[in-house]
């Protein structure tokens, strides 16, 4: 065992025990009757003498023992604590104070102990006291002298150290690539990374202390440390990074399988392979891709003699493909088979009772076929046919948005469909709105929330059961996010309600709260057993004053 | 099969009992923050070294009546969940060889009805309890508001 | 799955030294206190499946600690650690419940065979 690592730690622990015993003999002097400072003295050369043996310093062992001896025998009462008992614990101190300055100069021990633990040994009440303590204090004296020219030296050495030093690294570089890699615990990247969540969240607090105190040098401070973060953030984090081929193995199997099943012919590309992902990404998105990939194959990609009818080429061809910029993954799925038609999207979407039929006039191209994530729309065996899109879109659009992404699709009906996951690099941070409702506060990943406006009464319409408001021309009606919670409704005495905008249900929804609280950079972590069944629950995080929220996951809330 | 030994506690004036390898801590109660959607026997989120832990108040989830105690949170072990049960007091460790008698019982969350000298103990099942907290907070899911209401 | 040991020693040395063999060695570390009192307080809140229990600490000895964790659990085990000098006490920590010694200073290879062999009964 290397033991050099505990040498501080001895150092700093033994004077305190050293500290500890003189004054628990001066106190001893006062009341020599005083048990539980027998005890204190007892212990502290016990531990003393513990100590110096696992670090193996004879010296310190000889001398802590010989006192934990004799402080035996005035605890057991065969030696009264008297004076002369008291001289020999307190140069027994002055004793091993010198042997840790040799130690803690790395130098040979310079005091020889002599005859001390003989003379402790022997000792009996009421001997000549003078001689012993005489001769300690010339000894330490003359020792005193010695130390103090020493520190300046390794000063102006440690100065001179770190170019070399560099430079050694730098010559190793190119060598350490041939065999540059190490094997890593999955759980000590974990950890890693948690200790970076930690501390983004502790910089956050910081930024909360430099709020009040207005301290500039405080807060360039922080913000070198942000960046110092953000870095060390990314190195963390491209540990972690898998290449996406771990998984797509399994969507080429899928695919072939779908084909044969419906008789198709089909040409899978896939490209991007080698890109990273998180590794705790990969595993979540071989759910939905694999269902994304199959509507493609099932229903969007037609029988070939259709396909020859429409003068395309009999084998249809689903393209997937992975690519990165700089903080963010795309992945798109991409057939050429007969598309998504808007109108019929909204059509049968009215049919459901899921839009009346003027809702369904306002919906864009676009958000027409959005609607093919909506619960109750896309598990609908009958539109999934009409639609050409569906099953379990709905799962896999919150999927995906639990990870922090976005999912787009669009389609030109005759000539294919594309969809779009567009992903962050990482899950483990995220950028979130925190808001309150009630008496909680609940957090919303950014990439969930459009915009925010503070809205004056005045501005709501009513238009049949629903409230509405205008934004960009559009009507975008209002729900309350205490009622989908179950809270007490807000009152907004002011007659202005802080509302945020995201799509749920491939439309734009105004989501009333009682207070914007602002934007806070969140380290997620997953909740366990039972929350991790809670619907509308993404997982959970630290604010900077150590306050718990959850974070919300609007896809699975609304 | 009773294991060998048993954290003993008590919650609405009664004495349960849980493996002791399924619990990893006994807790004084400490700052827990509240959150939406969950029924009313979630008392918040803690933070339980690192680990954001469900409480639940086990009197509450049992629907029998609480007391108003400051109480103990036992923390069952982060391997198996990431939840904490706020209970009215903890007992001793329990050896199995002190069991006197033991019985059936019709409630499924409840492994046995236990002899023991401090009493009929009810070993609680934890997996029986994890999968019953799950059960209910799917069943209590937010039924899709209506857009509209402020 | 990795068993979870309290360590009770009133030196912070010894306990980082002792903390530093048991991490090495793939135990989790429940707990530490640094007294008597401590140690049988930390015991009821952690639930460790083993105790280093040091003999000679202030506010109640490990001796005194060791009869009140036994009181609480009868099941408990617990191993005492000691320097030289203190045999004595080993006979009354026996009788006490203890299931073994380790000697300080701590030998790494010795204090792990200590603890598998009491871990597993």
């Amino acid at each position: 065992m290397d033991m050099s690592q505990y040498k501080a730690l001895f150092l700093s622990e033994s004077r305190e025990y050293l500290r500890t015993i003189a004054e628990q003999v001066v106190a001893l002097e006062q009341s020599p009757g005083e048990r539980s400072a027998v005890d204190a003295l007892f212990r502290g050369a016990h531990s003393l003498k513990g100590m110096a043996a696992s670090m193996e310093y004879g010296d310190v062992v000889v001398v802590a023992h010989s006192m934990e001896d004799l402080m035996a025998r005035v605890r057991d009462g065969a030696v009264p604590f008297d004076a002369g008992v008291a001289d020999l614990l307190l140069e027994g101190v002055d004793l091993i104070d010198v042997l840790l300055q040799d130690v803690e100069q790395e130098r040979p021990s310079t005091l020889p102990t002599g005859d001390y633990a003989q003379r402790l040994a022997i000792y009996t009440p009421a001997p000549p006291k003078a001689a012993p303590a005489d001769q300690a204090e010339t000894q330490v004296s003359a020792v005193e002298a010695v130390p103090s020219p020493a520190p300046t030296t390794p000063a102006a050495a440690a100065d001179i150290a770190p170019p070399p030093a560099a430079e050694a690294e730098k010559a190793k570089e190119p060598a350490g690539e041939a065999g540059g890699t190490v094997r890593v615990k999955t759980e000590l990247l974990d950890h890693l990374i948690n200790l970076t969540g930690e501390l983004v969240t502790n910089k956050q607090r910081l930024l909360t202390i430099a709020g009040e105190l207005a301290s500039p040098a405080l807060n360039d401070a922080i913000s070198e440390t942000a960046k110092l973060l953000r870095s060390l953030h990314d190195e963390v984090m491209k540990v972690r990074l898998m290449p996406f081929e771990a998984i797509s193995d399994r969507f080429q199997r899928s695919v072939r399988s779908v084909a044969k099943k419906s008789g198709k012919e089909i040409h899978f590309e896939l490209t991007g392979r080698e890109i990273g992902l998180d590794r705790g990404m990969l595993e979540q998105l071989v759910d939905p891709l694999n269902h994304i990939l199959r509507n493609a194959v099932d229903h969007g990609i037609e029988e070939s003699g259709e396909r020859e009818r429409g003068g395309k080429p009999a084998r249809g061809t689903v393209r997937l493909a992975v690519t990165r910029d700089r903080d963010r993954i795309q992945i798109t799925v991409r057939d050429d088979g007969r598309g998504m038609e808007p109108a019929t999207m909204i059509a049968a979407a009215i049919a459901k009772g899921i839009l009346t039929p003027e809702e369904g006039e306002l919906l864009s191209p676009r958000q027409a076929l959005m609607l093919s994530c909506i619960p109750g729309f896309s598990t609908a065996k009958e539109v999934t046919d009409i639609s050409g899109r569906g099953v379990g879109m709905d799962a896999v659009n919150a999927a995906i948005q639990k990870l922090g992404g976005t999912l787009g699709i669009e389609s030109e009906p005759g000539v294919g469909t594309t969809i779009t996951l567009r992903l962050p690099l990482t899950i483990a941070i995220i950028h979130a709105l925190v808001v309150q409702v009630g008496q909680v506060k609940a957090a919303i990943p950014v990439n969930a929330v459009q915009r925010t406006v503070e809205l004056s009464r005045r501005q709501i319409e009513t238009m049949g059961k629903r409230q509405m408001f205008q934004l960009d021309d559009e009507a975008i009606p209002l729900l309350s996010l205490n009622r989908v919670l179950g809270l007490p409704l807000g009152r907004f005495p002011d007659g202005i309600l802080p509302l945020f905008v995201t799509e749920a249900r491939g439309r734009r929804v105004g989501i009333v709260v009682d207070r914007l609280l602002g934007q806070h950079e969140l380290f997620v972590k997953q909740l366990g057993r039972p929350l991790s069944k809670m619907a509308g629950v993404a997982g959970g995080a630290t604010l900077g004053d150590g306050e718990i929220v959850a974070i919300l996951d609007l896809a699975g809330l609304l | 099969m009773t294991p060998e030994r048993l954290l003993l506690f008590s919650a609405a004036r009664q004495l349960f009992a849980l493996n002791l390898q399924e619990v990893c801590e006994v807790m004084e109660p400490q700052q827990c923050y509240p959150f939406a959607g969950a029924p009313p026997h979630y008392q918040g989120l803690i933070n339980f070294h690192g680990n954001l832990t469900a409480l639940v108040d086990l009197a509450g989830y049992l629907r029998l009546p609480g007391r108003p105690l400051p109480g103990k949170i036992l923390v069952i072990d982060t391997r198996l969940a990431h939840l904490a049960l706020k209970v009215d007091a903890v007992g001793s460790i329990l050896d199995a060889a002190s069991i006197t008698g033991a019985s059936s019982h019709e409630d499924p969350l409840t492994e046995a009805l236990l002899d023991t000298p401090q009493g009929n103990v009810r070993l609680l099942r934890l997996e029986t309890l994890l999968t019953g907290l799950e059960q209910e907070l799917q069943q209590n899911a937010p039924n899709n508001a209506k857009p509209g209401g402020t | 799955m990795a068993l979870k040991v309290m360590i009770v020693d009133d030196s912070l040395f010894m306990r980082k030294m002792l903390r530093d063999i048991l991490v090495e060695e793939g135990y989790e570390i429940a707990d530490e206190a640094s007294d008597g009192v401590e140690a049988v307080e930390k015991y009821k809140e952690c639930l460790p499946d083993l105790v280093t229990l040091d003999i000679v600490m202030p506010n109640k000895t490990g001796i005194e600690a060791l009869q009140e964790i036994m009181a609480y659990d009868a099941g408990a085990r617990v191993v005492m650690c000691s320097a030289i000098g203190q045999e004595a006490l080993t006979t009354a920590a026996t009788e006490a419940g203890a299931k073994a010694f380790i000697l300080k200073p701590f030998n790494p290879e010795l204090v792990t065979r200590v603890l598998r062999e009491v871990a597993q009964g």
